[in-house]
C-alpha cells in the first residue's frame, strides 16, 4: 500500500517548499504562514470528522505539534498538505472510536458534543447532524473527498485502505448523509 | 443531493477564530524550541565524499570485505564484544529514556523506541508508559501506540500511580504540580500548593485507597498531598538541595535523598524518622560468574555507580565516580540517563538502570546497578543474591480508552 508520501502535487506552489525549508531552518515567520495557511481547513476536517469542537482544537493542535516534531525528517518535495491531513484524519478517527468505547462504558458520563453554535446557519446545523449519523470513518472519506479535495487514491493512501473501500465509503455515507439532510431541512 | 452541495455545506462550517490564536500560540512554542536543520552545503566535494563512503560501505558489505572488518575488530580487541545489549539481567522490559528519545528495552535485547520523549515511566502495572517531550504528554502502549497526548509548555518528570482501575499521572510544567486522570482527562493544575522544585514527584503505593503524592517545592520541602482531596497532609522542614524522593512498597517509609542527606519520614505524620549520609547505600556484590552479567562482559557493568555522577534526570550516584570501575566501562563515560525496569505482572523487580558508553565498544549499554534511594519492605534495602527486589504493587491498572 502506497504511503501518502506518494501523493503528487505538480502544482505545488514553490513557495510553500520554500516556506518549508525555512520553517525547518527556524524561521519563525516561515512556519507562521504554513500554519495561517493550513490550520483553517486543518481544523474544519477535525471538526467534521469528530463532531465535537472541544475534541477538534485539540486533534488539530496535537497534529500540528506532531508535525513540527517530524519537520527535520519532512521531504520538501512532497506538498505540506497531505502530509498533514493523513494525522489529522487519522487522529480524528481514532478520536471518534474511542470515543464510542468511552460511551459504551459510561453513558451518562459522556457529555453531548456541541459542533455548531445554535445560531449557526440552519444547513450547517443539519449537516453536522447528517455527518454525526455516519461512522467515523465515512465522516473522514467525505472530509478528505469534499472539503480538502483528494481523490479516492489518494484518500486511500491518506487512511491506508483500498480503493475500493474508499469509493464503498464514499457512495454510502453520501447516500445516508443526502437522506439525513432531507430530513432535517424538510 | 449534487457533490457541489456536499462542498458548499463543508466548507460553510463556521470555526471559532479564538481557536487558532489559542493553537499558535503553543505551536510557535513547540517550533521555537526545536532544533533547526542546518544548511547543507551542495559542494562537490562533499558529493565526492559521499561518493567514497558509499564505495567503502559496499567494499564492508562483501565477503572480503567483512574479512577485513573481522580483523581490524580483532586487531583492536573488539572481537570479543558483545552486543550493546543482547539480555536483561531479570525479567521483564527496560523503559530507558535520554536526549535521543524513549525506548522499551525487551528481555532479549530488542529495542522499541517510542519517540521523541525525553522522559517517561511506567504505568503502575507496566501496561502503558507516560512520556514527555517538553510540550507533549503522551500515554502509550509499550508497541509505541498512543493513546492520548495533552500539549503543555515545560514538561517533567511524568509519574503514574494509582490502584487496579482508577489511575492518576503526575507531571510539573514551570515550578507547577499538575494532576491528570489515567485516561488523560481532568487535567488539573496544582495552583492553590506550594510551587513545585524539579524534583520527579513520587505516588504513594496503593495500599490503601487514594492517590496520594509527595513532591518537593522550591524551597526543598516535601509536600504529601491528597490529590483527590486536594489537601496537603503535610509539609516538612526543608532540606538543601533535594534531588529525589521515594515509597517504601509497602507505604510506611518515605525518603527525601538530598545533596548531603537522605531523609525517612513517617508518611502519616511527616515526622522525620532518621537521616543518613549518602554512605548509607552500599554498592552491591557482582553477579555470580557465569551469568550473563558477569564482571567483564560488556553488557552488564557492575556497579553502575562507577561510570557517572549524579545527574539532574536520576538518583545521584553514591560512591567517587571511578572508584569502581567495572569491566567494559570507562571513567569516562558520559553522564548517564536513567531508566526504570519493569517485569512480568506477578511481582515487579525493581531496578533502576544507568546507560554508560564504553569507548572501546563505541555502543550504548545498559548496565544494572541499584540506585539509593531504594527500598525494600523497610529502611534497609534488602539483598538476595547481589539484586535488590520490591515487592509488587497491588492489582492492575486499566488505562481506559
Amino acid at each position: 500500500m502506497a504511503r501518502a508520501g506518494s501523493i503528487v502535487r505538480p502544482d505545488v506552489d514553490r513557495r510553500e517548499r520554500a516556506l518549508v525549508r525555512d520553517a525547518q531552518r527556524g524561521s519563525a515567520v516561515a512556519f507562521e504562514q504554513l500554519f495561517r495557511h493550513h490550520w483553517p481547513r486543518a481544523y474544519r476536517a477535525a471538526l467534521l470528522v469528530v463532531g465535537d469542537a472541544a475534541a477538534a482544537e485539540d486533534i488539530a493542535q496535537e497534529s500540528f505539534l506532531a508535525a513540527v516534531r517530524a519537520l527535520d525528517r519532512f521531504d520538501r518535495r512532497r506538498p505540506f498538505g497531505p502530509w498533514l491531513h493523513r494525522i489529522v484524519v487519522n487522529r480524528a478517527i481514532d478520536w471518534s472510536r474511542a470515543r464510542s468505547l468511552r460511551r459504551e462504558l459510561a453513558a451518562d458520563h459522556v457529555p453531548e458534543p456541541q459542533v455548531l453554535e445554535r445560531d449557526a446557519p440552519e444547513d450547517a446545523r443539519a449537516l453536522a447532524a447528517g455527518l454525526a449519523g455516519l461512522a467515523p470513518e465515512h465522516r473522514a472519506v467525505i472530509v478528505l473527498r469534499y472539503l480538502l479535495d483528494y481523490t479516492p487514491g489518494e484518500i486511500a493512501e491518506i487512511l491506508d485502505v483500498p480503493r475500493g473501500t474508499v469509493n464503498s465509503r464514499l457512495r454510502r455515507g453520501l447516500d445516508r448523509l443526502e437522506s439525513s439532510l432531507r430530513e432535517e431541512l424538510s | 443531493m449534487s457533490e457541489r452541495t456536499v462542498r458548499r455545506l463543508l466548507d460553510a462550517t463556521p470555526v471559532d477564530q479564538a481557536v487558532e490564536v489559542r493553537a499558535w500560540a503553543i505551536v510557535q512554542a513547540a517550533h521555537a524550541a526545536r532544533e533547526p536543520v542546518p544548511r547543507r552545503p551542495h559542494t562537490r566535494a562533499g558529493l565526492m565524499l559521499a561518493a567514497v563512503t558509499v564505495a567503502i560501505a559496499a567494499a564492508a558489505l562483501s565477503p572480503p570485505g567483512r574479512a577485513v572488518v573481522h580483523a581490524v575488530r580483532k586487531s583492536i580487541g573488539i572481537a570479543g564484544a558483545q552486543p550493546a545489549l543482547f539480555q536483561l539481567p531479570a525479567p521483564g522490559r527496560v523503559l530507558v529514556s535520554g536526549p535521543g528519545g524513549t525506548w522499551v528495552v525487551a528481555a532479549d535485547g530488542s529495542k522499541r523506541r517510542l519517540g521523541d520523549f525525553r522522559e517517561a515511566a511506567w504505568s503502575p502495572h507496566a501496561l502503558y508508559v507516560v512520556a514527555s517531550s517538553q510540550t507533549t504528554l503522551a500515554a502509550l502502549e509499550p508497541s509505541g501506540k498512543e493513546h492520548w497526548t495533552l500539549e503543555r509548555r515545560d514538561i517533567r518528570f511524568p509519574r503514574w500511580g494509582g490502584g487496579r482501575a482508577d489511575t492518576r499521572i503526575a507531571y510539573l510544567t514551570a515550578g507547577r504540580l499538575h494532576v491528570v486522570a489515567g485516561d488523560g482527562t481532568g487535567d488539573a493544575g496544582a495552583n492553590a500548593q506550594p510551587a513545585a522544585a524539579l524534583v520527579a514527584p513520587a505516588w504513594r503505593p496503593p495500599t490503601t485507597p487514594g492517590h496520594v503524592l509527595a513532591y518537593v517545592t522550591t524551597r526543598g520541602r516535601v509536600v504529601v498531598l491528597d490529590t483527590d482531596r486536594r489537601s496537603i497532609a503535610w509539609i516538612s522542614h526543608g532540606y538543601a538541595g533535594p534531588q529525589s524522593l521515594a515509597w517504601s512498597p509497602d507505604a510506611k517509609t518515605l525518603v527525601l535523598a538530598a545533596a548531603r542527606t537522605v531523609v525517612f519520614f513517617d508518611p502519616a505524620s511527616g515526622a522525620r524518622a532518621r537521616s543518613r549520609s549518602p554512605a548509607f547505600a552500599q554498592l552491591p556484590s557482582p553477579p555470580p560468574a557465569g551469568s550473563p552479567c558477569s564482571a567483564g562482559t560488556p553488557c552488564c557493568s557492575w556497579p553502575a555507580h562507577g561510570c557517572g555522577r549524579s545527574s539532574p534526570l536520576g538518583p545521584p550516584s553514591l560512591g567517587s565516580p571511578g572508584r569502581r570501575t567495572a569491566a567494559g566501562c570507562s571513567p569516562a563515560c558520559p553522564p548517564p540517563t536513567s531508566g526504570s525496569f519493569s517485569s512480568a505482572p506477578a511481582h515487579a523487580a525493581y531496578w533502576r538502570f544507568r546507560t554508560c558508553t564504553s569507548s572501546s565498544a563505541g555502543c550504548p549499554r545498559l548496565t544494572a546497578g541499584p540506585l539509593a534511594p531504594s527500598l525494600s519492605g523497610g529502611s534497609r534495602p534488602r539483598r538476595r543474591g547481589g539484586r535488590q527486589m520490591k515487592t509488587a504493587l497491588a492489582a492492575s491498572s486499566v488505562l481506559p480508552t
